[in-house]
Order: structure tokens, then sequence, then C-alpha cells
């Protein structure tokens, strides 16, 4: 995970510095924050040296200062609290998504409910939200101008937190984008084979219940499916929570990439590959942990 | 009258091809009955069916299946019919591949309290089970995962989880193919304790010389038919064709005239 | 219809809608009729007319151009960069490989749109630069694949005979390997990252900032424009998402048609 978090670092900074022209001369304030900018980034030195320095720094949990979006804050501290907002939407999302993939996948090899899912499911997440959150404002808009109601709690405005408008981010987020159906057919993949498995068949030759030992051995393959969606996760909230007007990572990252603030932007993009590591190293431990055969070194 | 599973006029059919044409066999509680054939002969297939194992399509077309254990009688089963009843409390089932067919994620121990936990099952403690079923030294076998047994062991193993789930008759599936001839003796020779305690056992395998030395009884299966019922002791005496073929290859093999 | 017809169809029909709208002389920012704003459809306008009084298909078809063109650009960039890489990793595995591999697995660490938006407010919005971006961020997945199935084939029949007639190895990788193993696994791919292409350019364009700008159409801001007002017509905005939905599951179902021939 360090590993990653560092490679992490170098590339989104090694970008920066590479962009043709002046780093400085790209931001918006650059002229008046020159001296100081300079300084800080010690540009006088090469590119090379310049990386270390700023690998010793994020490893003290360093990521620079906001120039645009929050001038002065502390991007560590930015990111660190824009994640967490976003991973309340993203974990629950992840969750609902792989379930309702093994739901789906439980009955036997179904093409017309595959086809089904994979077009539903491609929408992209914008349109879904978008559809959904116009959906809900005509709705309120007719609901007042029929005198049926004043403004209902749930029509909350952009700039107020709404357990709605949460609920239909993890919605969207699970469901659209195509995830849940490469969950669905992973999913499908796995319970066919583990269905087909010789001690499986031992176990019902024998008189017993498969169910549990079924979903026993689902866990393992379940947490490396989850492992592998929280990325695309991740970006799906970049995308949602910007038409759904969730103050989160993603919106953040809008922000900073819309006025140029590049440290926070690559503040952010460090701080969702130690999310999306940390992630995966966690999975693997779990995995590890179930699986007797991960734990043997050698074959 | 001891306790017997019959299969009678079995009919297996894949993909428009018999596999197995009409095989009949009586598995007596407490013998031996090995059934010898090359590949392809349908010997699998004859083994699967009384517990309703077989998955090709359309599968069991016809024959009868029937058992008696004790007062009860159970069957006749058939095409219409799955035998599902006989699954555990009458017949049990041994893999060719002894790994394969044991749970990799929960230990020896485990898997043994799950089989006893099921009705009927076997009241003994799992390490005396393990030695029933031929280990040196169950304690530590008991802590073992699949993926730590060799194959001979995983073969005593699923002899050890039969024996839990007390079943009367075990059906075993080529359980010494792959293995090396050692380790091919310690697990027959667990069969065979297996049909002291009482256990009807029906022994698969393309090795004739082995069946000759435990089996009780013996039946040449050759392009899905039995062919021919030959004494274990007097094996030079074979009439049909598969029959001389095998004979033949074992003495090529070894040189000595049985 | 099966499902691969299906997805060539579409694909085939936007490459005609992407080849016919370089002769067209719309010019976007004349076509502005306030006196026929927001009319469903009719003759002269089958679907209709938007808040300015546009014509709805016109705008539609034009707005082909705005994914097509980074569409193929990200394709070339994924599929150049993925037969380089491959074609690397499998002249010298080893230390290159793994050091190829754990780079992409940093790159793949980082969530594509987030890659895309970073790349494109250090380098600029250029469609461009932001489909160049799309396909480093498709690069990972698209290599570990290719990774895959060239370890698989080293041990085949026709990759030994070649080596066995002395073919050079730069050729055994190349058309042996590359071609003839993985172009299936490529093509399959790189049609996924045209559909990614597709969701990107449309929600960048939809959120506003970077992506088409007004007044030149795409699907993405032909939406938000007939969102935000309230009346007006329902053609406007759900044909483009209808456009949206159908380009990308035709290009997804043409991804699932490319089986592996031989």
């Amino acid at each position: 995970m360090a590993a990653t978090v560092a490679g992490a670092t170098v590339l989104l900074h090694g970008l920066f510095w590479l962009a043709p022209g002046d780093p400085i001369d790209l931001l918006p304030n650059g002229p008046e924050l020159r001296p100081v900018l300079e300084a800080e980034w010690g540009l006088d030195q090469p590119v090379g040296v310049r990386i270390l320095r700023t690998l010793g720094a994020v490893a003290q949990g360093d990521l620079g200062y906001s120039l645009i979006v929050k001038p002065g804050a502390d991007v560590a501290n930015l990111a660190a609290k824009a994640w967490g907002k976003t991973l309340t939407l993203a974990l629950p999302a992840l969750a609902l998504c792989v379930g309702l993939a093994l739901l789906l996948a439980w009955r036997q090899d179904r093409p017309r409910l595959a086809r089904l899912v994979m077009v539903s499911s491609a929408t992209p997440g914008f349109l879904l939200a978008a559809a959904l959150i116009t959906l809900l404002n005509e709705g309120a808009f007719a609901g007042m101008e029929a005198g049926h109601w004043d403004r209902p709690g749930w029509f909350a405005l952009p700039d107020q937190p709404s357990a709605l408008r949460t609920a239909l981010a993890i919605g969207v987020l699970g469901l659209s984008g195509g995830l849940l159906s490469e969950a669905r057919t992973e999913a499908a993949g796995l319970l066919e084979s583990l269905r087909g498995s010789a001690f499986i068949e031992a176990i019902a030759a024998r008189g017993g219940s498969t169910l549990g030992p079924l979903l026993h051995n689902l866990l393992p393959p379940l947490l490396g499916l989850l492992s592998g969606r929280l990325v695309l996760v991740l970006g799906g909230a970049l995308i949602v929570e910007k038409v759904l007007f969730i103050q989160g990572a993603g919106t953040l990252f809008w922000e900073a990439a819309m006025n140029r603030d590049h440290p926070l932007a690559i503040g952010l993009g460090i701080a969702a590959a130690a999310l999306v590591a940390s992630g995966q190293a966690l999975c693997s431990l779990g995995r590890a942990a179930l699986d007797p055969r991960l734990r043997r070194s050698g074959p | 009258m001891a306790d017997e599973l019959v299969v009678e006029g079995l009919v297996v059919e894949a993909a428009g091809r018999r596999i197995v044409d009409g095989v009949s066999y009586t598995l007596v509680a407490g013998q031996i009955l090995a059934l010898v054939g090359a590949s392809g002969s349908g010997k699998t297939q004859c083994a699967r069916a009384p517990l309703g194992l077989i998955r090709a399509q359309p599968g069991v077309v016809a024959g009868e299946i029937r058992a008696r254990v004790g007062e009860q009688t159970f069957g006749p089963f058939g095409p219409a019919r799955p035998p599902l009843p006989l699954r555990g409390a009458v017949a049990a089932y041994l893999h060719q591949d002894g790994r394969a067919a044991l749970d990799p994620l929960v230990t020896v121990e485990g898997q043994l309290r799950r089989v006893l936990a099921l009705p009927g099952a076997n009241a003994q403690a799992p390490a005396e089970i393990l030695r029933r079923a031929g280990f040196s030294s169950p304690q530590t076998a008991l802590s073992l995962f699949p993926c730590e047994l060799s194959g001979g062991m995983a073969q005593r193993v699923g002899v050890a989880l039969t024996l839990a789930r007390n079943s009367r008759f075990l059906l075993a599936d080529e359980p010494t193919t792959g293995l090396d001839p050692t380790v091919q003796q310690v697990v027959v020779e667990g069969l065979a304790a297996l049909a002291r305690s009482g256990v009807g056992v029906l022994f698969i395998t393309h090795d004739l010389r082995l069946a000759a030395r435990f089996a009780d009884s013996l039946l040449i299966l050759d392009e899905g038919r039995v062919v021919e019922r030959l004494d274990p002791r007097s094996l030079a005496e074979a009439q049909s064709v598969a029959g001389r073929r095998l004979v033949e290859s074992l003495i090529a093999l070894d040189g000595r005239s049985l | 219809m099966s499902g691969a017809r299906l997805g060539a169809g579409v694909l085939g029909l936007l490459g005609l809608a992407w080849a016919a709208s370089a002769l067209s002389t719309y010019d976007v920012v004349a076509d502005v009729h306030p006196a026929l704003a927001s009319r469903g459809p009719s003759l002269s306008h089958l679907l209709g007319t938007d808040h300015l009084g546009r014509d709805v298909l016109c705008r539609l078809w034009l707005g082909v151009r705005a994914f097509v063109g980074p569409g193929l650009i990200a394709g070339a960039v994924a599929g150049g960069l993925s037969a380089l890489l491959g074609g690397l990793g499998a002249l010298r595995p080893g230390a290159l490989r793994a050091a190829v591999r754990a780079l992409l697995t940093v790159v793949a660490s980082v969530p594509r749109f987030a890659l895309v938006l970073l790349i494109a407010s250090i380098f600029g919005d250029e469609p461009a630069i932001l489909a160049a971006a799309a396909g480093l961020a498709y690069l990972p997945a698209l290599v570990e694949d290719i990774f895959a199935r060239v370890a698989e084939l080293e041990g085949a029949d026709f990759v030994e005979a070649a080596r066995a007639h002395g073919v050079p190895a730069f050729r055994v990788v190349a058309v042996h390997l590359l071609w003839v193993g993985c172009r299936h696994l490529i093509l399959r791919h790189l049609l996924q990252l045209f559909a990614f292409v597709v969701v990107l350019e449309a929600s960048l364009s939809f959120i506003g900032g970077f992506g088409v700008e007004e007044p030149t159409p795409s699907w993405g801001n032909m939406i938000a424009f007939e969102l935000s007002a309230r009346e007006g017509n329902l053609w406007a905005w759900l044909a483009p998402a209808l456009c949206i939905q159908l380009a990308v599951v035709g290009t997804l179902l043409a991804a699932e048609g490319v089986r592996d021939g031989g």
C-alpha cells in the first residue's frame, strides 16, 4: 500500500511538474504567489529532487496547501474530511451493488435477465441522477402548486444536506455505470463453478445442506469482487455528487479542477489512491484469513 | 438376510449415446464388489446413478434401483423418481479426486463434525473415526486443511466421512487412480476395513490387479455392458474379449502368471 | 436480432452520422429562432425544437462529433500504448514486466474520472487531451489482460513452431503473440473504452466546465440545457438521453460480441 501511495504521488506530481510551461503561471493568481511558491516547491531544484521532497512530505501526511478553493487550508485535512463523506456514500453503494448482484445471480443462468440488467445498468450515473432529481423536483413543484404542501421536508435546497438525496446518491452509485451488470456476471460465474464443484456435490450426496458451505466459500471471492469495484464506485461518486449537490470529495475535486487548484486536486487524487490501496489490502487480508490455500507460501 | 443395494437394468444416455447399456449389480453389506473396465466403459456412471448424481442429459432413462437396510426398504427408484432418499443414510459416494471432494475452507475436524451433526450419523468422536479410517495420528490430522493433505490422506478422510455418516454402502469411484502404489494400498486397505465393519463397497477401477486382490467379486465392464463376472482368484479363466484383454495386459506388465 | 448485430448496427450508425456531419453547413451560432422555441415534433422539425428554436434532430446528429473523434483518439492511444507495453512485457518478462505492472497498479488506483479531470486541469481541456487521458486511464486493465493472454500463449503450438523455424523474437511477439493471440481482446477493450468515452463526454458536457460548451451541440449539454427550464419540448432532452443510452448499450453489446476466433 505504501508503494502505491508513493507511486501515485510520483505519478500525479510528475504530471504536474512535467506540464509544459511554468506551473506557477498556470495558476490564476500565480504572479502574486510566485515568491512563496517558488520557495515552497523548490522550483530551482531539478525535478527528481522536487519529487523526493514531495515523497518525504507525503510520508509525513503533508499534502500541501490549497491555493484557490480554500486558500491556505491544509489539503490533507480537506481530503480526509471530503473522502470520509464520500465513503459514507460509496461503501453502502458497494454493498448494495454486490448484494443485488448476488441475488440476481443466485438463480440458474437466465440470459434474458442478464440482458435486462446489462441494458439498465449501463445508464450513465449522471443521467440516472439527473432524471431522478428532475422527477423529484417536478413532483415537489406540482404538489406545491396544487396546494398539497408548502415545501415538503424532503425537498431540501442544494446546499443543505438531505437524507433523500443521500439515499438517491447511494442508489445511483450502486446501480448505474455498468457496475451492477459486471458484478452480476462475475457472481454468476462464481456461483456456477462452486455449484459444480466436487465438494458441494459430495455434501449433497451425503444428504447434507449445501447452502452454508456455498455461502462460506463465496466469501473470499466476494471480497475480491468488492475490492475490485471500489475504485469504480469512488470514480462514480465524482459525477453523482456533483449532479446531486452533495458536498463530498467529488464536488471538492470538481472545484479544484475547475479552479486549477492543483495542490488540492493532486492531494485528493493521492488520497484516493491511498483509499483504494488500503481497501485492497484489507480485502486481501480477509481472503487470507478465510482461505487456507492463500496462507500457504508456495504451491 | 444381509442388507443389499440392487441396481437393475441401468441405462444412461448422454447426447444420443448410451454410456451405460443395461447394467445390473448387487451390493451386499460387508462385501467388496469391483467393477473393472477401461476408460469410457461407463463405470463412473454406474457408481453415480444410485445417488442421483448423473449430470448428463437426459441421464438415466431406464433401470430400477432399490435398497434394503435392516427392516427398511427403499425404492424402487427409476428415471421418474430419483434415488435422493438413498443419499447419506443408505449410500455414500467417494470421489476420484479426494482433495477436490473436501470443503477447502474447513479443517478435517470441522468437516467431520458437520457430517456427525446429520440425522442418523455415527455417535463416535472425530478422532476415533479417523483412527478407524486408518490414520495413525488422528489428532494431528484433525487440524489440517484439505490443501495440506496428500492425495492418499484426502481419500482416507473421504472414507472417514463415510464412516461418520454411517452409510451402509459406499460407491467408490476410482479412488486409487493417480496415487502412488504404496498409497493405493493404504486406501484400499481402508476400504477393506470398511467392508469388515459391515459396509457394502462398490470399487470402481481400471486396475484389475488391485481389484482382484481385495474384491469378493468382480464384474468386467465394456462399452456400457457387463460382459463377464469373474472370480478374483481365477482371473485366467476370463472368457470375454474385454476380460481377456485386461488379463493379458496384466501378464504383459509383470510377466507373472495369475 | 442478436446483441452483437445490434451493437454493430449502432456503431455503424454512429460512424455514418459522424462522417456525414463533416459535410454539414450548420452554423451553431446563427441557428437561433426564438419564435420557434419549444415546438413539439412536426414535419419540418422531426423532433421539435429546443428552447432557442433550434432543430433538435439536427443538433442530435451533430452532437455525434463530440465523442466519436475523442473516442477514436482514446482508442489509438490505448491500443498503441498497450501493444507497446504488452510487447515489451512479452519480449522481456521478469524485471521489465514487473516494473510495467507496478506502474499500471498505481494508475489503476486513481479513479478514472479523477485522473482524466486532473490531466485536463493541468494540460488543458481540449477534446484531444481528454481523449488521451481516457485512453491512459484505461491502460491498466487492457495491459494486464494482454500479459495474461501472452503468458497463456507462451507454450502454444504455433508459437513454438514459429520459434523453431527461427522467426526473430520481435516478429514472434508482434505477429504471433500480439496480433493473432490478442487482437480480439484488444478490440473488446477498445470498444469498452469507446463506451466510456461516450459517458465521459456526456457527463462532462452535462456538468459543464470541461467538455463541449454551448452553443456547440453535445448530447450531454443538450440535456443540461433543456432540464434547466421547466416547460418545454419533451424530446429536446429525452432524445439525447435515449441516444446516449443506445450508444452505450450498443457499444457494450458489440464488445460482448467480439468472441475470440480460433
